[in-house]
């Protein structure tokens, strides 16, 4: 039975791999059958399976331009939630038009911004406003197939992530509203600002994060 | 710009390794074990050091009768030059990241 189940999951490795890379892809697979003990190559089997699917979208991810431009595109829609929050407040400041200020909310329960984003500190505002401008340069990194796309996306995390936070406690404890703070971290906004850049952490570590300072020619010179 | 090399401790590891027997043909099961690296880490350092060239594959005929043939691997003569450049006090200087250049 365990046999059976690793020579599955084998020929599953071997099918997500086999059109990016057939050479590998077959030999993954036919290193189980010379595995003796039945649970080990259970256990490698499944390894195998994560290999695959790794390899298959790190292939997809550096070589296809849609994979690419979609991931692209997500973290231009991070940059945006970022931004969008300091440009409404600065829009509140000017006195726009309640229906300009619409044009600015990416969803409908933003628009409740004249109340909300005025009584988060300004400090905070700049900070996510940085998180959106690194966010952006990371997108674009990202179409030039830049590994610095890594080094902008790591950098723009963190203010991203404090401010998320304090731009959702900061309010709520203003207002004494449990709802301002739960509300939002219970729908879109959690997943927008929070497990999304978590999926595209991991994309692009696949992408680009395999990148060391080794110098080989530094490394030849020193040898001879 | 073609790929930079990995310089994790798994991959160190698989040189280190493959290192001990420079020209003896290694499979991927026995590499596994004798790093003690799951084949979900082992697989794509693996494609990665051969992408590279500092690694080489063939096939290899089966010594039990009824089984397919297996991957063998080894090192390349710039894999063995690389993995003898990383001695245990440079490693950390070369471990550390450089996020420059493209992927490819």
């Amino acid at each position: 039975m365990l046999r059976r189940m690793a020579l599955i999951l084998g020929g599953h490795a071997r099918w997500v791999l086999w059109k990016r890379n057939a050479f590998w892809a077959e030999g993954i697979e036919q290193e189980i059958h010379h595995i003796r003990d039945d649970r080990a190559a259970l256990s490698w089997a499944a390894g195998c399976v994560f290999a695959s699917y790794r390899e298959a979208l790190r292939s997809h991810l550096v070589n296809g331009i849609l994979p690419r431009a979609f991931l692209a595109a997500l973290i231009f829609y991070l940059a945006g939630q970022n931004v969008v929050g300091p440009a409404q407040a600065l829009g509140c400041y000017v006195h726009l038009s309640a229906s300009a200020l619409d044009v600015l909310a990416l969803f409908p329960d933003d628009r409740i911004i004249c109340v909300y984003w005025p009584s988060v500190p300004l400090a905070v505002q700049a900070a996510s406003l940085l998180a959106g401008g690194l966010f952006a340069l990371s997108a674009i990194a990202l179409i030039g197939k830049k590994v610095a796309a890594l080094r902008w996306f790591a950098l723009a995390f963190l203010p991203a992530t404090v401010t998320f936070a304090l731009e959702q406690v900061l309010p709520a404890l203003r207002f004494y509203s449990p709802s301002v703070l739960f509300g939002p971290l219970l729908t879109h906004v959690l997943i927008g600002r929070a497990v999304i850049p978590l999926l595209i952490a991991m994309a692009l570590y696949l992408v680009a994060g395999t990148k060391t300072s080794l110098d080989l020619s530094r490394i030849e010179e020193k040898r001879r | 710009m073609g790929r930079t090399p990995n310089a994790s401790k798994q991959t160190h590891a698989v040189l280190r390794e493959m290192l001990r027997t420079p020209q003896e043909w290694r499979h991927g099961y026995g590499l596994s074990q004798d790093t003690e690296l799951k084949s979900g880490t082992l697989y794509p350092l693996l494609i990665r050091l051969k992408e590279q060239g500092f690694l080489e594959a063939r096939w290899e005929e089966a010594e039990r009768a009824g089984t397919p043939p297996r991957h063998v691997y080894r090192l390349t003569p710039s894999g063995i030059a690389f993995a003898r450049s990383l001695e245990p006090q440079d490693i950390k200087r070369k471990l550390r990241p450089k996020l420059s250049g493209s992927f490819s």
